[in-house]
């Protein structure tokens, strides 16, 4: 389909006399406005404006810190932050609203409408029209003005990336020197649609509400700015206080957000196939980020911020939105005068992880861990690579910036189409179609199609690792290799470095798959059994200076300490406490299915210990007792393999724990044999199917102790409530929603007792310095220290517990800069683990959590 | 032949290449068996009907239907009803937006499950929106994902857990 826009014939030709009078018009029309309020609704321009005039605007370009300087506002009158000298083309739709068309390999895919602007959220919320006059020319700081520019910064962010992707889509699938090679941003991104918002599907089968981003330029938000991928709509706040002031003013914060809404394009670029007669698509979709700080988010406002860098060559963001509001503005290049001293772009100076983790460039001293701070390492990282690649690359001097963001554009598409992939096949035929997995057996990204979702987000999600390394290998995949030879393994990785992010030993490139790594793909695609696995990419070792690995034997959970003030670990029973964090996460999109009459809030009684019937979140303190900071640490509470399921009838799926250490051991009840030595290779929960429980399954985390006679055992939850004299039945289990008639197929009664409720089962911590506890890390002697959602583990407790009963929770912990959390210390190739092998005790170390429940 | 004359030829060799090979592509398309939809849209009886994993429409009955959930009427209310105890006093309002049925794979069950947008509006009237699959029996959230992603000015104000004095004395 071909969509010849308007603006591109050029009907009219502006003349110097056509442009005075109507700057003259405008300059009078505009001097009308009241300059700190919203013109009111409706309200239109009294100048009459035609000829260059049609399907255009006035815009600001720039917000007003940039215009008039960090000192203006902010009580603002947009008037003088316009571009008088050149209208703008918005479009020649009659509504306010824009088309996305991308070229690939010379063929226009187009999806109409694809952006709707609005000024805010109602119920009856219409398209603005275009004025009689033919223009989009209306009063400035009226709220169709916002409207207005909302649509064209939006507009031009998208196009922006669609010339970038068809940049990326191209050189890909037509380079000579790549065609030959497996990619992650499929060649059938036209026939999926999903290169934006929409799925090519049958009406009743929507896969977005909307096909369309909404964006809204004045939306019901304090000093705030959004992207709600489910709508998909962005949204641009105000202030209350300065009524003039909105969050869309500043150019910067919708690219920004744009940023967040293209990360979830290209996350999911491949999780729609073409199929005989419509697309296949897979019912979830991949996104960045968790309820609180975690590396995911953090890696998400990172990019978010580059983008704003890649529309306007700044490499500052947000000085009006974030900084004259809440003097919050971030750089995004060493080379801002914002940055303390010693923070600079030479190798020494770079922003580095974990060091900078929790730097807050407007308020230094006081380290705060957030996604926004800890991403600014991901956007410096990428502007670097930017300005390297301007340097090594010998770009003509003009396109210097469009060629350099393309390239780097295109290896984070391929990057977050690797990471986000839920079709999990991971590799299509050397001729760009998908394989089909009916009869294509191996599974290349996030274990396979069913727990996909769980292993791209919580088992094995992006970390600063995940993503440095999936960026390196692309590097090395296409500019190394061909883009641009001069900017070499070697510059690469010391790049990487200077930024603490060369975290892995290999590029991870062998092609093993998520089950079997002796199946492997070449690079035409093709799936061979090598007896000895081809092995990856090496990383010179020689260029790791400053990203420092640590051994996971290291991390354990901390002792009591008396002189430093800090506890094993922090319970937090309260009411208070409680509601906000429930709340929060049910607002931050993670409903937990709370059990109805067995456990509530009601219960707690704010003791700082776990008595029946609570809900409580609990934060392990964990110990670093290496030299080195460690980083990225991320604590599941998650089903995992970690039982030997012993009871063969399948009527109750008792087992034994494994020996995974040496805190639950034969004596304890705990098994050690062959049994337990297999790894599962996909995911099933340890829930009845057909009826019976089966003999392999992830179990809970939580054990209980069991008294036989003079010997304890550590057991499953369902035996212990059959046996030791409660008898519970299911409707007194945690998690039962079933009824006297009905069955609940999702309930797991080997977590009668304790659970880890879902949305709120692992945990994350930015790093924990050398010697110290994370407590000790973040708290630094602070009483009134404060600790992120993302920090908890929240359980809920049975009330029918009796009072006395111990638990022994076997969490699992990983890190980002871990020497030993991602291939065996006996492998010579350091060959990384599989995805099937995160079922199981390889890639981690286990944290043993233990309680009492008492009163 | 110069070495210009065989880039040359090797391009041209290469675009005719890759022309054959966006033709084949089409014609893969139309040929294309259908693809794997382990976790399906499906209609149940009158409202929807049920498709396998193979994507068979299902005038057969699935060998394992005695072991999938019975869609209930009261899914959404019982869904609203758990939100309502999760969100406590902070929400004015909750709604839910049924997109679509589906059989999902959930530990080897087939389960009819509902896809739902879920919007909420805070005391402040801020809105923020998550999907979910939701078992149509029982209500319960099975997965959630496309959460809002906020931006606030002030990073420091967002709601934290106050470290218990207890704990430091």
């Amino acid at each position: 389909m071909i969509v010849v826009r308007q603006w591109m014939t050029n009907y009219f030709k502006a003349t110097a006399a056509s442009n005075m009078v109507a700057l003259l018009i405008s300059l009078i029309t505009l001097a009308s406005c009241n300059p700190t309020e919203i013109t009111p609704s409706g309200q239109r321009s009294s100048g009459v404006y035609a000829g260059d005039f049609v399907n255009k605007a006035y815009i600001y370009r720039e917000s007003p810190a940039i215009v008039h300087g960090l000192n203006y506002g902010p009580r603002v009158d947009m008037k003088g932050t316009l571009d008088k000298a050149l209208p703008e083309f918005i479009t020649d739709k009659t509504l306010l609203k824009g088309d996305c068309s991308v070229l690939f390999l010379g063929v226009d895919s187009t999806i109409e409408d694809c952006i709707h602007s609005f000024a805010s959220k109602t119920a009856s919320q219409q398209l603005l029209p275009k004025k009689s006059d033919g223009t989009w020319i209306f009063p400035t700081n009226s709220s169709e003005f916002y409207q207005v520019n909302g649509l064209y910064h939006v507009q031009h962010g998208v196009n922006t990336f669609f010339d970038k992707l068809k940049f990326a889509y191209d050189t890909l699938h037509s380079n000579p020197i790549f065609m030959w090679k497996t990619k992650s941003t499929p060649k059938y991104l036209d026939d999926t649609g999903m290169f934006w918002f929409q799925a090519i599907a049958p009406t009743n089968d929507n896969y977005f509400r909307n096909s369309f981003l909404s964006s809204y330029a004045l939306c019901n938000l304090e000093l705030n700015a959004s992207f709600s991928p489910a709508g998909p709509e962005l949204c641009f706040g105000n202030w209350a206080k300065h009524p003039s002031f909105f969050m869309v003013q500043d150019p910067s914060i919708v690219y920004h957000e744009l940023g967040h809404a293209l990360i979830a394009v290209m996350m999911n670029f491949r999780n729609g196939t073409p199929g005989s007669l419509t697309p296949d698509y897979h019912p979830l979709r991949s996104n960045l980020g968790g309820y609180g700080f975690d590396e995911a988010g953090s890696i998400g406002e990172g990019v978010a911020d580059y983008y704003s860098f890649v529309m306007n060559q700044r490499t500052h963001f947000a000085e009006w939105g974030l900084g004259k509001s809440m003097n919050a503005s971030r750089p995004i290049s060493e080379d801002d005068s914002l940055h303390i001293s010693g923070v600079d772009t030479t190798s020494e100076g770079r922003l580095s992880y974990p060091q900078y983790l929790l730097y807050d460039p407007n308020d230094p001293n006081i380290p705060f861990e957030d996604v926004h701070y800890a991403g600014q390492i991901i956007s410096h990282y990428l502007v670097a690579l930017t300005k390297e690649l301007q340097t090594q690359c010998s770009l003509p001097t003009e396109d210097m910036h469009d060629i350099s963001t393309s390239y780097v554009m295109m290896l984070l598409a391929e990057t977050f189409s690797e990471m986000g992939d839920l079709k999990s096949v991971g590799v299509d035929t050397i001729w760009g179609g998908a394989n089909d997995p009916l009869s294509f057996l191996d599974r290349f990204n996030n274990l396979d199609e069913n727990a996909s979702f769980v292993w791209a987000h919580v088992v094995n999600p992006p970390t600063y690792r995940k993503f440095s390394q999936i960026m390196a290998k692309n590097i090395y995949k296409y500019v190394t290799s061909g883009l641009c030879t001069s900017f070499t393994q070697d510059e690469s990785e010391k790049l990487l470095d200077d930024y603490g992010l060369l975290l892995f030993k290999t590029y991870n490139n062998d092609g093993s798959s998520t089950k079997n790594k002796y199946a492997q793909y070449n690079s035409f695609g093709t799936v061979n059994i090598n007896p000895t696995p081809v092995a990856p990419t090496a990383v010179h070792e020689n260029n790791r200076r400053k990203s420092v690995l640590v051994s996971k034997q290291l991390l354990t959970l901390a002792e009591p300490n008396s002189e430093t003030d800090t506890a094993t670990y922090y319970i937090i029973d309260d009411q208070a406490n409680m509601s906000g964090i429930l709340e929060g996460l049910l607002f931050k999109g993670f409903p937990m299915n709370p059990s109805t009459g067995i456990a509530s809030l009601e219960y707690n009684n704010s003791n700082i210990r776990i008595s029946p019937g609570e809900i409580v979140a609990v934060i392990p303190n964990l110990k670093n007792s290496s030299n080195s900071t460690m980083a990225g640490i991320q604590l599941l509470a998650t089903d995992w393999d970690h039982v030997d399921v012993t009871d063969t009838t399948g009527l109750n799926g008792n087992f034994k724990p494994c020996v995974v250490d040496d805190v639950t051991t034969v004596a304890q009840g705990a098994e050690a044999g062959e049994t337990c030595t297999s790894t599962m290779t996909s995911y099933k929960r340890h829930v009845k199917t057909a009826g019976a429980f089966a003999t392999e399954a992830a179990a809970p985390v939580c054990l209980v102790q069991i008294e036989d006679g003079e010997v304890t055992r550590w057991v499953s939850q369902n035996e212990f409530r059959k046996k030791q004299g409660l008898a519970l039945q299911d409707k007194d289990c945690l998690g039962f929603a079933g009824t006297a008639a009905t069955e609940d197929f999702t309930f797991n009664p080997h977590e009668c007792l304790v659970r880890a409720l879902p949305g709120a089962n692992e945990a994350s911590f930015s790093k924990i310095d050398a010697q110290k506890s994370y407590v000790e890390t973040m708290r630094n002697g602070n009483p009134e220290h404060t600790f992120d959602v993302g920090n908890a583990i929240i359980f809920e407790v049975n009330k029918w517990i009796p009072p006395g009963t111990k638990f022994r929770c076997r969490l699992r912990a990983k890190f980002s800069n871990c020497s030993d959390c991602f291939s065996d210390a006996a492998d010579s190739t350091n060959d990384e683990y599989i995805d099937s092998e995160y079922n199981g005790a390889k890639p981690f170390k286990v944290i043993n959590f233990e309680f009492d429940v008492n009163d | 032949m110069t070495k210009n004359k065989k880039i040359a030829s090797f391009m041209v060799l290469s675009f005719a290449l890759l022309f054959f090979v966006k033709k084949e592509e089409q014609n893969h398309n139309v040929k294309n068996r259908p693809a794997n939809a382990l976790l399906q849209t499906a209609k149940i009886t009158g409202e929807s009907k049920f498709i396998d994993k193979n994507r068979r429409p299902l005038d057969r009955i699935p060998a394992s239907t005695s072991y999938v959930n019975t869609p209930s009427a009261t899914w959404e209310k019982q869904l609203k009803t758990s939100l309502a105890a999760q969100g406590g006093s902070s929400l004015k309002d909750i709604k839910i937006k049924k997109e679509k049925s589906l059989v999902w794979m959930r530990d080897e069950n087939p389960l009819h499950v509902e896809s739902v947008v879920v919007t909420l509006t805070n005391k402040q009237d801020v809105e923020a929106s998550f999907r979910a699959l939701v078992d149509s029996q029982t209500g319960k959230v099975l997965e959630s994902w496309d959460q809002s992603v906020f931006d606030p000015a002030n990073v420091r104000g967002s709601f934290r857990i106050k470290l218990d004095p207890r704990y430091t004395n």
